[in-house]
Parts: C-alpha cells; sequence; structure tokens
C-alpha cells in the first residue's frame, strides 16, 4: 500500500538527517498531531487491545461473572480444533492472493502498455466490482452456480439434453473464484498505478539494448513493479482472510469453513463463546501481521525502485495483432462473469414470485418487491445506511486528513506514531475488529445503536482515507503553503485557503470509496448491530441465513441502487473522477 | 565488429511524424556520414527529440523514411521494431534499471553473447567510463553523474551501428556538465559510433559536433558545421541561436549586393547576399565589434552613444545605442568608457554577414 511504501520511504530519508541523538531532536507535538493520536488511540489501538483482554476471559466482557481464563486460548491454540480451519484459511488467502496478482498483472500490463482495442470500457469493467457489494455477488453467483438449483446447470440441463452437473460454486473452489472477481480489481489499481507512473525510458532502453516486448516485461517491467505487486498480494491476502461473507454464503455446504465464519460463529450462534471468537481474533491477528512484516520486508529497498522521470514521454503501446483480440476477449469474459450475470442474477430472482431458476417458466411481477419495500424493518435499514453513509466518509476523510498533514507536513517521532497507527486496521480482519470494537463500549449506551457502527467503520476504513490525503499532500509542493504563510496568513488560513482547495479532488476520490465501502459492509455491521441499527447490507444477509433468498435478493438491489445515486451524485455533481487514476 | 566500429551512414527522407492533428516533425531530410558527430539543436518543441525517438524507433513516422546503412528501418508503411535496428541510446532520465546492479545493467543487451565473452566486455567498457569499483553497485545508489556513466556504458557496450543522445548533460550540474561533455567526446571519438546528439544548449552543441542540425517549429532551420552556422548564419533565428548577434535591418543597394543602406547609415559586407528580397538583415557578432579612435578606421563606422557598461572579467560588456537600435561590443577591460559618451563603433566588412530580414 501507499502508505506503508511512503512510511519506508520517509524512514530511509529520516535515516542521514537523524543528528545529536537523545532529545534533542525531541520537539513538543503541535496540537493537530496530539489530537490526531488521541483520536487513533479510541478508534484503532482500543479495539484491538480490547480483542486480547476478551481472548483471556470466561465469557464476554461487560457480563457480571466474567473471570480471567485461558480456557479460550486453549482452545483456539492449543486443542487443535481449529488447526484445519486454520490451514484451510491460509490457502485460501494465499491462493486468491497469488491468482488475482497474476491476473491484475496481466490486466495492467494489456491495459496500460498493449494497443487492446476499447481500453476504457474494460478497465471500466474491470474496476466495477468495486461498485458492487460481495454479498450480494456471493448471493448471485449462489443462484447461478448452486448445483442442483443454479440457473447455469437447470438452464444447461433442459438445453443440452442431460442430467449433468456443470458447475458447482458451492465448494471451497467456488468460494475461490468468486473473491477473485472481486478482489482482483483491488490488485489491480495498485499495480496499474505502479505501471502508469513508471518512467517510459526504462523500457525503452531495453528495447535499445535489442530486448524484445516479452523479455522487457519479464526482465525491467515486472520486477520494477515488485514494490507493487508485493503490496498487492498482501492486501488481497488480508482482505480474503477477513471476509466472511463470500465463504459464509458459498462454501457452508462444504463442510470445511475459514476462520472469519469461525468468529461469527462463535459470537453470534447460540450457545455463544465471544472468548473464543476473540482468541481466533488473536490468531488471525498474528497471521496479518506476519504478512504486514513481509510485506515491510520484501519492500525493504523500496526507494531504489524511485525513479525520477524526465518529461512526460507517452510510452509507446505495444502491437500485439493476435495478443490484443485475445485480451479483448479476456476482458469481456471477466465483466460478463463479475458484473453482467451477477446483477441479471438478482434483477430476474427479485421479479419472479418464488426463487425460479428455469428461465422458461418465469412470470414476471413487482408483487415481491412492494411487499418488501413496505416492511418496517426494511424502511428502518433504509435510514440506517442512509445515516452511515453520510456519517461515516465524512468523519474517517476529515480524520484521514488530520493524519495526512501530522504524518506528511509536521513528520517528528508522533508523526511515525501516527503513520503506524493509521496503517494498522489494514492488518485487522473487520470482523475481528468489530468484535473489539463491540467490548470497548459494551456498557455505554451507544452499544447497539448506529453510532457504534459508525466508530468500528470509520476505525476500519482510516487507512484508506489517510492513503488519499497522504497521496494528496505529497503531490502539493510544500512552498505553496510556505507562500500563503509568507503573506500573513495563519496556520489555519493557510490549510483552508490552500491545502483545502488543492486537496479537494484527492478528498471527494475517499469519499466516494468510503460511501462505497460504507454502504455495502456486513462484516462488521453484521457484529455490531442490533435490530434497529441494521444496515441494509446486514439485512440481506439475515434474510440469506434464514434462507429467504428472495427477499435477500430484493435487498440486494435496493442496496445496489443505494450505491448506484451515490456514485451518479459524486460523478454527476461533485465531479469526482471514477477511473482508476483517482483510487 | 570493425565496420559497427567505424559506424554506419544514417539517412533520414522527407521525415513527418504526427500526434494526431498535430503535426511536430514537418518533412525533415538530412543524412550522416559513417562515424560523424551531429546535433539536433534548437527551443523545447521544435520536433528534435521525437526525430530522435523515431530513428530509434520509439515513435511511428507519419512520412518519409529512415534508413540505416543502406537498410530502410522506418517509412509510414513499416517500421523496424527498436529492439532490431541496432541503434542503442543514451536517455536524458539515465533510465538506469533500479533493480540491478551496474554490471547487470550494462551487461543487459549482452544476451546473446556468452557468458564470459559478455563479462569481458563489462568489464571493458566499465574500465573505459571509470566504474569499475562500482560494478556491483545498485544504480540508484550512484550520484547523477555516476549513473550517466552507466547510461553511456550500456549504450556502448552492444556496439550499435548508431548511438542516439537525448539531452544526456540537461540533469547534471554545470560544472559537471562541462566535464561530462569531454569525457563523452573523447569516448565516441574513441568507438567512433555514428552519433546523433539531441540537446538545446549552443555551446554542448558548438563544442562537441561535426554539423548541427538548427531545428525550429518541426523543420530544419540550418544544417552545417558549428563554425559556419556562426560565421554565416542562414537567417536571423539562426543567428539569435547560435551565439548573441547584433542586427542592423537594411535594405540592399540595388547596384551592389555588398551594401545596404537605412535612414543615416550604410553597412558594408565582403560578401554578397545572394538571397531574395531587397529587406536584409546584416548580423555581426559582439567580439568584432570596435569602439574608440582605431573604430574610425574600419570599413563600417556609426557614432553611437554608451547606454550601459558591465564588467564580466576577462571583458567589459557594453551597450549602445545607434539610430537604428542597440549595439552590443565585447571590449578589452582597459578601454575607458563611461554611460553617456560619445564614441566612434566599426566593423570589418569581413565581419558582417548579409541575412534576410525575419518576415515577423
Amino acid at each position: 500500500m501507499t502508505v506503508l511504501d511512503r512510511a519506508q520511504a520517509l524512514s530511509h530519508q529520516a535515516t542521514p538527517a537523524a543528528a545529536p541523538p537523545g532529545r534533542a531532536r525531541w520537539r513538543r507535538p503541535s496540537g493537530t498531531a496530539t489530537l490526531m493520536l488521541i483520536v487513533l488511540l479510541g478508534l484503532v489501538a482500543g479495539p484491538v487491545a480490547m480483542v486480547f483482554v476478551g481472548a483471556l476471559q470466561s465469557s464476554a466482557p461487560g457480563l457480571p461473572d466474567n473471570t480471567f481464563s485461558l480456557d479460550a486460548v486453549y482452545s483456539v491454540y492449543l486443542s487443535g480444533d481449529y488447526y484445519a480451519s486454520l490451514v484451510g484459511t491460509l490457502i485460501m488467502a494465499v491462493g486468491v492472493a497469488g491468482i488475482s496478482v497474476v491476473l491484475a498483472a496481466l490486466a495492467a500490463w494489456f491495459l496500460v502498455r498493449v494497443d487492446v482495442p476499447l481500453r476504457r470500457v474494460w478497465e471500466f469493467g474491470l474496476i466495477l466490482p468495486l461498485f458492487l457489494s460481495p454479498l450480494v455477488g456471493a448471493l448471485a453467483w449462489s443462484l447461478l452456480g448452486a448445483p442442483r438449483s443454479g440457473i447455469i446447470n437447470v438452464n444447461l440441463r433442459w438445453l443440452l439434453n442431460t442430467d449433468a452437473t456443470f458447475v458447482n460454486v458451492m465448494t471451497l473452489p467456488g468460494a475461490i473464484f468468486v473473491m477473485i472477481l472481486f478482489f482482483a480489481p483491488y490488485a489491480y489499481l495498485l499495480i496499474s498505478a505502479a505501471l502508469k507512473n513508471m518512467d517510459p525510458a526504462l523500457e525503452e532502453a531495453s528495447y535499445m539494448n535489442g530486448r524484445g516486448v516479452f523479455s522487457t516485461a519479464l526482465r525491467v517491467t515486472f520486477p520494477m513493479m515488485r514494490p507493487a505487486l508485493v503490496a498487492a498480494f498482501f492486501f488481497v491476502a488480508v482482505l480474503a482472510t477477513g471476509v466472511f461473507v463470500i465463504p459464509a454464503v458459498l462454501a457452508l455446504d462444504s463442510g470445511y469453513s475459514p476462520l472469519a465464519v469461525e468468529v461469527y460463529r462463535a459470537m453470534t450462534v447460540f450457545p455463544a463463546r465471544p472468548p473464543v471468537a476473540a482468541a481466533l481474533g488473536t490468531l488471525l491477528f498474528w497471521f496479518t501481521l506476519a504478512g504486514v512484516y513481509l510485506y515491510r520486508r520484501s519492500v525493504r529497498h523500496a526507494s531504489r525502485y524511485i525513479t525520477v522521470g524526465a518529461r512526460g514521454t507517452r510510452p509507446r503501446l505495444v502491437k500485439l495483432p493476435v495478443g490484443r483480440l485475445v485480451a479483448s476477449v479476456v476482458f469481456a469474459i471477466y465483466m460478463l462473469l463479475a458484473a453482467v450475470l451477477p446483477y441479471l442474477t438478482l434483477v430476474i430472482v427479485s421479479l419472479t414470485p418464488y426463487a425460479v431458476t428455469d428461465l422458461r417458466r418465469l412470470e414476471f411481477t413487482f408483487d415481491g418487491v412492494v411487499e418488501i419495500w413496505s416492511r418496517p424493518d426494511v424502511a428502518t435499514a433504509f435510514t440506517n445506511t442512509m445515516w452511515l453513509a453520510l456519517i461515516v466518509p465524512t468523519l474517517t476523510v476529515l480524520v484521514g486528513l488530520g493524519v495526512g498533514y501530522v504524518v506528511i507536513r509536521e513528520r517528528g517521532r508522533i508523526g511515525a506514531l501516527i503513520d503506524y497507527l493509521a496503517t494498522f486496521p489494514i492488518a485487522v480482519p473487520g470482523i475481528v475488529f468489530a468484535t473489539g470494537v463491540l467490548w470497548l463500549y459494551v456498557r455505554s449506551p451507544i452499544y447497539a445503536t448506529i453510532l457504534l457502527v459508525a466508530i468500528a467503520l470509520i476505525g476500519a476504513y482510516i487507512p484508506h482515507a489517510a492513503r488519499f490525503s497522504t497521496a494528496g499532500l505529497l503531490q502539493i509542493d510544500r512552498s505553496l503553503e510556505e507562500a500563503a504563510r509568507m503573506n500573513g496568513a495563519g496556520k489555519l488560513r493557510t490549510i483552508r485557503t490552500i491545502t483545502l482547495p488543492l486537496l479537494r479532488p484527492a478528498l471527494l476520490s475517499a469519499w466516494t470509496l468510503l460511501f462505497i465501502f460504507t454502504t455495502r459492509e456486513v462484516n462488521e455491521a453484521v457484529i455490531l448491530s442490533g435490530p434497529t441499527s441494521r444496515p441494509l447490507a446486514v439485512l440481506a444477509w439475515n434474510y440469506m441465513e434464514t434462507g429467504s433468498v428472495r427477499n435477500a435478493a430484493i435487498v440486494g438491489l435496493f442496496l445496489t441502487v443505494v450505491m448506484a445515486v451515490g456514485i451518479l451524485f459524486a460523478r454527476v455533481i461533485l465531479r469526482v473522477r471514477l477511473d482508476s487514476s483517482s483510487f | 565488429m570493425t565496420e559497427a566500429e567505424r559506424g554506419t551512414a544514417l539517412e533520414v527522407k522527407d521525415l513527418r511524424i504526427a500526434y494526431g492533428d498535430v503535426e511536430a516533425v514537418k518533412g525533415i531530410s538530412f543524412s550522416i556520414e559513417p562515424g560523424e558527430f551531429l546535433t539536433l539543436l534548437g527551443p523545447s518543441g521544435c520536433g528534435k527529440t521525437t526525430t530522435l525517438r523515431c530513428i530509434a524507433g520509439l515513435e511511428d513516422p507519419s512520412g518519409g523514411s529512415v534508413t540505416l546503412g543502406g537498410k530502410e528501418i522506418a517509412s509510414q508503411s513499416r517500421q523496424l521494431p527498436p529492439d532490431k535496428r541496432g541503434i542503442n541510446m543514451v536517455f536524458q532520465s539515465y533510465a538506469v534499471w533500479p533493480h540491478m546492479t551496474v554490471e547487470k545493467n550494462v551487461g543487459y543487451g549482452l544476451s546473446k553473447l556468452d557468458r564470459a565473452a559478455a563479462a569481458a566486455r563489462v568489464s571493458d567498457v566499465l574500465a573505459q567510463v571509470g566504474l569499475s569499483k562500482f560494478a556491483k553497485r545498485y544504480g540508484t545508489e550512484l550520484s547523477g553523474g555516476q549513473q550517466q556513466r552507466v547510461a553511456l556504458a550500456r549504450a556502448i557496450v552492444t556496439r550499435p551501428k548508431l548511438l542516439l543522445f537525448d539531452e544526456p548533460l540537461s540533469n547534471l550540474d554545470a560544472g559537471l556538465r562541462e566535464q561530462m561533455r569531454f569525457e563523452l567526446l573523447e569516448l565516441q571519438r574513441t568507438v567512433g559510433i555514428t552519433s546523433v546528439y539531441v540537446t538545446h544548449d549552443q555551446t554542448e552543441a558548438m563544442s562537441m559536433s561535426d554539423r548541427v542540425v538548427l531545428m525550429r517549429d518541426g523543420l530544419i532551420e540550418q544544417l552545417d558545421s558549428p563554425r559556419e552556422i556562426y560565421r554565416r548564419p542562414a537567417t536571423e533565428f539562426a543567428a539569435n541561436f547560435l551565439g548573441r548577434a547584433n542586427m542592423i535591418r537594411a535594405r540592399l543597394d540595388p547596384e551592389d549586393a555588398r551594401r545596404a543602406s537605412i535612414t543615416g547609415l550604410s553597412v558594408t559586407s565582403d560578401e554578397p547576399y545572394d538571397g531574395d528580397g531587397d529587406a536584409v538583415t546584416a548580423v555581426f557578432r559582439s567580439e568584432n565589434v570596435q569602439i574608440g579612435a582605431h573604430a574610425a578606421a574600419l570599413e563600417n563606422t556609426w557614432v553611437g552613444t554608451v547606454e550601459r557598461v558591465a564588467f564580466l572579467g576577462r571583458h567589459l560588456d557594453v551597450v549602445l545605442r545607434i539610430p537604428t537600435g542597440i549595439v552590443r561590443a565585447e571590449v578589452r577591460i582597459e578601454a575607458e568608457v563611461q554611460p553617456g559618451d560619445t564614441v566612434d563603433i566599426g566593423v570589418r566588412s569581413r565581419d558582417i554577414h548579409f541575412v534576410p530580414t525575419d518576415a515577423h
């Protein structure tokens, strides 16, 4: 990630400048820095600490009969009950991340370097799944690819007059497949950004030394992108470790369940064992922490990769007469699998009276949609989603701005600490983080309100907001702000009149991305929300869990409409650019 | 090998390069002898880098052709890929691959040689550029000047038929730039590779090149040796771009193409004007302007007022006003001139050169 990269780069820069040791370098932290530190301790460090506390209790923290106990830790770490789940989770995470990175790197190379026709369309199709909910996608794929009643199998059977089963996504490979559809876009964004920022002369020099297109790609382009590839790998691996909706929907039949699903079960399924959930959370935590450590180690020499290009010469597009057509077909198939088919399914299922999957016997009616829409719990959930979608992105962007300002402009030791804390939530799977937030606030009046959900989401999304504002601030030459100070503006006026207007595009992009994240969020809200504080995405999950697939599909459709309206608003009114350059 | 070392001839014929509707290069032709050092010189946006990149194969021409050693390597219909041209290039940003050591960087283009031969050639070239000590370092652990040498070593190690330089010295500071200029030229003379060099710096162009192609707005303004362009610029633009030029715009004498005059002032040259029209500009260099008593004995003498005197160490830079405008003179520091003095100004007729007056 950029935040991690930059932290690395900053620490490199700091080394030669570090002069007198000890107290001499210690500056009193500014008010902004102190405030940001307190905010981050409350939003990030507190919940993580509570997970560790919770793992050492006999029951959920906050309950009266609670005592110190090692039972949960024993059960998770030593009894062996969870080893299979652990190994399965690791295989799944590494598999999803590995395949996603390979596909994303190929996609980025083709879209940035090769004269593939309709490049803008394919790029839009590639990042489209970012705007879709993984829960809705998993739901749609369970309807499409279930072995007995899935739309693909049912219809191919009568078309080809057999009773064979063609696809089955209700398996671990099926879950991995759907995860790749939804997580490869993240890898694509990180990798294509690195590719676009690379000095084209580095590749041109290779051509001049007699190497062809593929030799250059293998020896110069991809090695140069190693930090981005490694970052993408760990980012996707951590996402895949923490997501529970996709395996919960798709792989429930297969007998294996990933750790994230086990955490969810230990928290919610009777008899609930919160300490076990916490201990499982700590287990997941060690693995993601190891991932972040390995990542930092492998990009230790990242500063070596920072090259300053000359004037912006546009890279030459490689001409591949056959390759460009093959690539187009592959991109079209991806778009079909990741966006077109799932949404078509969602619409079909929502508009048929009962979940009929035989395309010959479809009867369309709006009765189901109208009935669900008029339910009071849907209305409540709708209101909750709207509140969250307004509050969470706004506050998170503000916190991210503060973090970026302290880290980039003020630096110092407290800046480094803030940078580290702001990156931390990336290493904590959402469902584990939510558990910590739950216990931290269990005795407070906000327990089970949407405020609690909002607090958890803000904490979890700080890294994303910080990434946007640090990247934006790095691009604003310091002298622009210094000129304002020399012209008599105070610190606040400088920020208001110079920094903020210049940062506006970056902040709006961050806001839009976080709006999307918040609207579709299930991983955390599912633990934290009560019946009155439930957002739409959790309601869809609850319907799904109780077997009302059609209701879940209808709520999923509402959710999609909310997201589409929000994205349109961002695009048309706020003029946010929604392509890979803005994420 | 010996043929490559002597270099290969390059011919650019009627070359055009367009980006969409904008034509960056509008039909230029020039040719280079084997072993020659040719510089493309011009202000930014004149199309010199585009031309160089087209020779390299990094841009496609929209018309015309490029021929290297008798073989056509680029035309509108067919372009040989850059890796098949046997050309190498030194980039402005050096483009030293940060993920490889100096040794790997330099040896990159030698994949067709066996390992021992390649290693020997790499160490030879590294010794030549004085980087043997740094063979195991990573590219970006080196200073700008050292990276520049890596880029140079990497470009000559493949023994290309043609060596291209894209403003290679523009990222260096002034002192280092001068030193690298000499090193680079010496190296080019020893290996003898035909070279095309792009720069916007007239000092680099004049001190290094056999011939200079002066470009402006996608066309060639003048193509000649630096000495000739300096002595006999073809246009006012050429006169101004290489060195500082004094200019007097006048009308040619209908009887004598060696004379031109304008209200109360006449100019004489040794060489008759052979261009079109009678609107001519007399061009002369400030080092050929003399002032004071002995100036009156020269072929051209005018009277002017001293406006400003600046001490520049080796000489005085004197700004003089004559009826047609300003004349600048470089005079010995002993000369006693004060602002406000009325002085005689003299220029020999052999130092005067007529060019057509610029329409705009």
